[in-house]
């Protein structure tokens, strides 16, 4: 186990390292001349020459790599070119804001889709399952920011239950202006957990553990409750955190359509602003995070899985 | 005794094919009739089917079937509601919003299929040649798209928007970039598989060559897993384009999109709703009909699910 | 009589297109006693245990009629809730594949001590005890590590054992064991079937052991039933079916056991195979394949008679 751990650590240092090299590679040299594309054409020789120098790409493009791995490492990811703050320092400012929408809507996905899913997959082909079902399709084909806006629309504009904006202040007031931003990211979310739940359970039912579960004398409930739901549970806590891809996605939009301060909206406004080195520290941040989930769930996925856990 | 275990043992294989006979036979003389087989079954296959014929139909007919020049402005009709001539009211320019969503379906379709496409090739070529090659050839390429998968599908297109400009080819590159581990870890994985086969040692061993066996051998192996992967690859990348041009950063404007369309209306959200919530809907119901064909077809592919049926 | 099961009969499919794969099936079981039920694949032997286990995998088939008496009580007529204390208390069943009847999640004391936690008002600690009793009882080495291992960490033979512990916990009237060491080893198998055996004699219960595999009909059983396309065609004790069978199936499945010293000739092959539930022969279900067939063959199916004492035949041509 142990063993385990440690070399699953170990191969998501390679990851980690192409995938901000990517997004570096991106950034600074696919645009041609950085300065230029943020100052625009009409911008005189001296200018763009100290904008440069602010950037530091008048260096050659493997020192302001190196510049750039550094400084990340020691946590700077420099100046933001809008407000000319560190951009570390705003980073952790928004995070709060963003884990708390992306956890209160892993938890409503959670919370609605498996047990919808187990739900669907005991009622197999009655009327429940065909009707869960067909939400779940909506739900996974429905683009973040447009439930969103439907529900912005229907509790906040019409029927004014909720803030239209902002993340407000104090535990009251940010939960209050959490309710609909949570709901529209995790009732999508719930979609898919509910899909993959059912998939699943499906699959175990016709284990033969399951019969000989029942002949030992287990009433159906126990069975489905204990038996079956500890394998079903398996692959839904891998789409749960593979699904932190979609998730962060979802908060991007999300944060956007109800002007919620976060790492989204953050990362939404540097590009309109061009703000390069803003844009660079959300994407980064964002990588890293996915690539650190997919770690713990593949650990959290060997903790579950006796079979793993033994090799 | 032997004899009596041999029986049990065909008898078992026989027993399993009296099960399915027709699933069997189709599957291996031509799997397209198995497709049709169950979408011929399934009640959403076929809405999947009709809604997308006729959204197709509605793209390449537009500027016959759209009542209005979808970029003709109109100062004295600015949003107007539900009427006799507009039959979806009109926008903040007084554009007509029914022509505007039949010619937005236009511009989703060409992003979703060119980026499927090129995706599509290049995703199943990478995932055939690194499980064939295997060894450290897998593994670098393994790491790439593990990289690309760690940088959510959205992000990559803000990236590369910005980077080089939003226009349409960038969008399909970013796009395409986004959707290649999807068919290259589904091609991987039969790749690696079928590698190790008794019939594929015997066609190298007969000196087939190795682009031979990959095309002849691996390829029609996963055509079905990757026509799932297409199709719903298909739903993703429309909704990514929306999203992108929601953000003001995909196709833009006057060029007519559903996420652009929903972005103009932001402003009119309490007053006119109605904006946002019609290319919305058409938005939403062609990403529905791609993912009910997806499933469909995974359902007709899933082995698993065929022995139940049977 | 333990177990009585009177005109059993099982139907695969809804009610308007019902096949049955069970057709009146009858036969007893007296206590103590260890009775096999013989037949090639599909004979319906594995159904009739699931039958009588009440674990039809309903709605596909189900129960059409007849009555399974467990010491006089009808389990027929049980609640699913009635039927639930009495699976794995009263009647228990061994499955043939060890690698997949244990839950992979789950800890072998934990699902071991699930049955007593159902069957048994007995606290934590004493279930503990109980289950180291058990593992003791089929002689796996040290019991008290084995409660904390999970079900892949054992080796098929040793799993095997688990279960056989579990069918045993509560100290059942009638054990069912379905096939039980077809998947194991040649060694394995032999180990198992002594196990058994012995457990069987030292709980006095009863066992009807469900197998294809007349090797062990012949060292481990009393009294064998053979089935055939869903039908008892013979019942009696294992000396008279091996020495004298009277239904010319039942001949051709003991002349295809091969015998030591008897390399010279070709093993007995049953020519053609079970029919298929779609196409039912007329008349004897065994006429298309049967030897000595004649034309009342061909039209009328045979009764289930009485021989001789504890003898049953069906057939128009008893050898």
């Amino acid at each position: 186990m142990f063993q385990y751990t440690v070399r699953r650590i170990i191969f998501t240092v390679p990851t980690v390292i192409l995938t901000v090299s990517i997004i570096f590679f991106v950034l600074r040299v696919l645009p041609g001349n950085p300065a230029v594309l943020i100052l625009g054409d009409s911008a005189s020789a001296e200018q763009i020459a100290n904008l440069q120098a602010k950037l530091g790409t008048d260096l050659p493009i493997w020192e302001q790599y190196i510049h750039y791995a550094v400084n990340i490492i020691q946590g700077d990811f420099g100046n933001s070119l809008t407000t000319g703050r560190p951009v570390t320092e705003q980073l952790l400012s928004l995070i709060p804001h963003t884990l708390e929408l992306a956890l209160a809507a892993v938890f409503i996905g959670a919370l609605i889709g498996i047990p919808v899913g187990i739900i669907t997959a005991v009622k197999r082909n009655t009327f429940i399952d065909g009707f869960f079902r067909l939400g779940a399709l909506i739900g996974i084909s429905m683009p973040a920011f447009f439930l969103g806006l439907l529900l912005l629309i229907a509790f906040s504009l019409k029927i004014p239950l909720f803030p239209s904006l902002g993340a407000g202040k104090g535990i009251v007031e940010n939960l209050h202006h959490l309710v609909l931003p949570a709901f529209s990211l995790g009732l999508i979310n719930a979609a898919l957990v509910m899909r993959i739940t059912r998939a699943s359970m499906l699959e175990e039912v016709n284990r033969d553990y399951v019969r000989a579960a029942r002949a030992k004398g287990l009433p159906k409930s126990k069975v489905v409750g204990k038996h079956i739901l500890r394998n079903t549970l398996i692959p839904v806590i891998t789409v749960i955190g593979l699904d932190i891809t979609t998730l962060i996605s979802g908060a991007v939009l999300t944060e956007t359509v109800f002007s919620r301060p976060g790492l989204g909206s953050l990362a939404v406004g540097a590009i309109k602003t061009r703000d390069y080195p803003t844009l660079q520290a959300c994407l980064i941040l964002f990588a890293i995070l996915i690539i650190f989930v997919n770690l713990l769930v593949d650990l959290s996925y060997s903790v579950i899985n006796p079979k793993i856990r033994a090799k | 005794m032997i004899e009596a275990k041999l029986k049990e043992n065909n008898e078992g294989v026989l027993a399993q094919n009296n099960q399915m006979p027709v699933d069997k036979k189709a599957k291996s003389s031509n799997p397209s009739k198995v497709y049709w087989k169950v979408f011929k079954t399934s009640p959403l296959g076929i809405s999947g089917l009709v809604i997308l014929v006729l959204i197709i139909f509605a793209a390449i007919a537009a500027p016959i079937l759209a009542p209005y020049d979808p970029l003709t402005q109109n100062i004295t009709q600015r949003v107007q509601g539900i009427s006799a001539e507009h039959w979806l009211g009109t926008d903040a320019y007084g554009r007509d919003i029914l022509s505007r969503i039949i010619f937005g379906a236009q511009t989703s379709l060409t992003v979703g299929l060119l980026s499927v496409l090129a995706s599509g090739v290049i995703g199943t070529a990478i995932g055939i040649f690194a499980g064939y090659k295997g060894g450290k050839f897998d593994e670098i390429l393994m790491r790439i798209i593990e990289s690309i998968m760690s940088i959510p599908m959205l992000l990559l297109g803000l990236m590369l928007l910005v980077a080089l400009g939003s226009n349409m080819t960038t969008l399909v590159t970013a796009l395409s970039i986004g959707l290649v581990p999807s068919c290259a870890r589904i091609a991987r994985g039969p790749a690696l598989e079928i590698k190790e086969s008794e019939y594929v040692k015997a066609a190298i061993a007969s000196g087939a060559s190795s682009f031979r066996i990959m095309v002849v051998h691996i390829l029609p192996n996963i055509m079905g897993s990757l026509l799932v992967v297409v199709t719903l690859n298909m739903a993703s990348a429309i909704r990514i384009e929306a999203s992108l041009s929601f953000l003001g950063i995909g196709i833009q404007p006057p060029t007519p999109t559903w996420g652009n369309m929903i972005k103009d209306s932001l402003s009119y959200l309490t007053t006119a709703p109605s904006l946002a919530i019609f290319p919305g809907l058409a938005l939403m119901i062609t990403v529905i009909a791609f993912n009910l064909i997806g499933d469909t077809i995974r359902d007709a592919s899933d082995p698993y699910i065929i022995r139940k049926r049977g | 009589m333990v177990l009585d099961v009177k005109n059993l009969s099982v139907g695969l499919g809804t009610k308007d297109n019902q096949k049955l794969i069970l057709n009146q099936v009858n036969f007893s079981v007296k206590r103590g006693e260890t009775v096999a039920i013989v037949g090639e694949s599909g004979c319906g032997k594995s159904m009739t245990a699931l039958t009588v286990m009440g674990l039809l995998p309903e709605p596909v088939v189900s129960l059409v009629s007849g009555e399974i008496l467990l010491q006089g009580k009808n389990l027929t007529n049980l609640s699913q809730k009635e039927m639930n204390k009495v699976r794995g208390k009263d009647v228990a069943m061994i499955f043939q594949e060890p690698m997949t009847t244990l839950n992979p999640s789950f800890t072998i004391g934990n699902q071991l001590g699930e049955i007593f936690k159902i069957h048994s008002n007995l606290n934590s600690e004493e279930i503990r005890k109980k289950c180291i009793e058990m593992l003791t009882k089929v002689k796996i080495p040290d019991p008290e590590a084995k409660l904390k291992v999970y079900p892949h960490q054992l080796s098929g033979g040793m799993r095997q054992r688990v279960v056989i512990a579990m069918a045993l916990a509560c100290n059942p009237k009638v054990i069912i064991a379905d096939e039980p060491t077809t998947a194991l080893d040649v060694t394995i198998q032999a180990q198992i079937l002594d196990l058994l055996v012995e457990l069987q004699t030292q709980f006095n219960t009863t066992v009807i052991l469900i197998t294809h595999d007349l090797g062990v009909v012949a060292e481990t059983c009393q009294r064998a039933i053979v089935m055939y396309a869903g039908q008892v065609v013979e019942e009696g004790s294992v000396e008279e079916l091996f020495e004298h069978p009277q239904h010319p199936y039942t001949k051709g499945l003991m002349d295809s056991i091969p015998r030591l010293g008897d390399a010279r000739g070709k093993l007995h092959v049953i020519k053609g195979s079970v029919p298929d539930m779609d196409a039912m022969p007329q008349g004897c279900r065994f006429n298309p394949r049967c030897e000595v067939a004649t034309d009342i063959c061909r039209k009328e199916a045979p009764e289930l008679e009485i021989t001789s004492d504890g003898r049953r035949v069906r057939c128009w041509h008893k050898l």
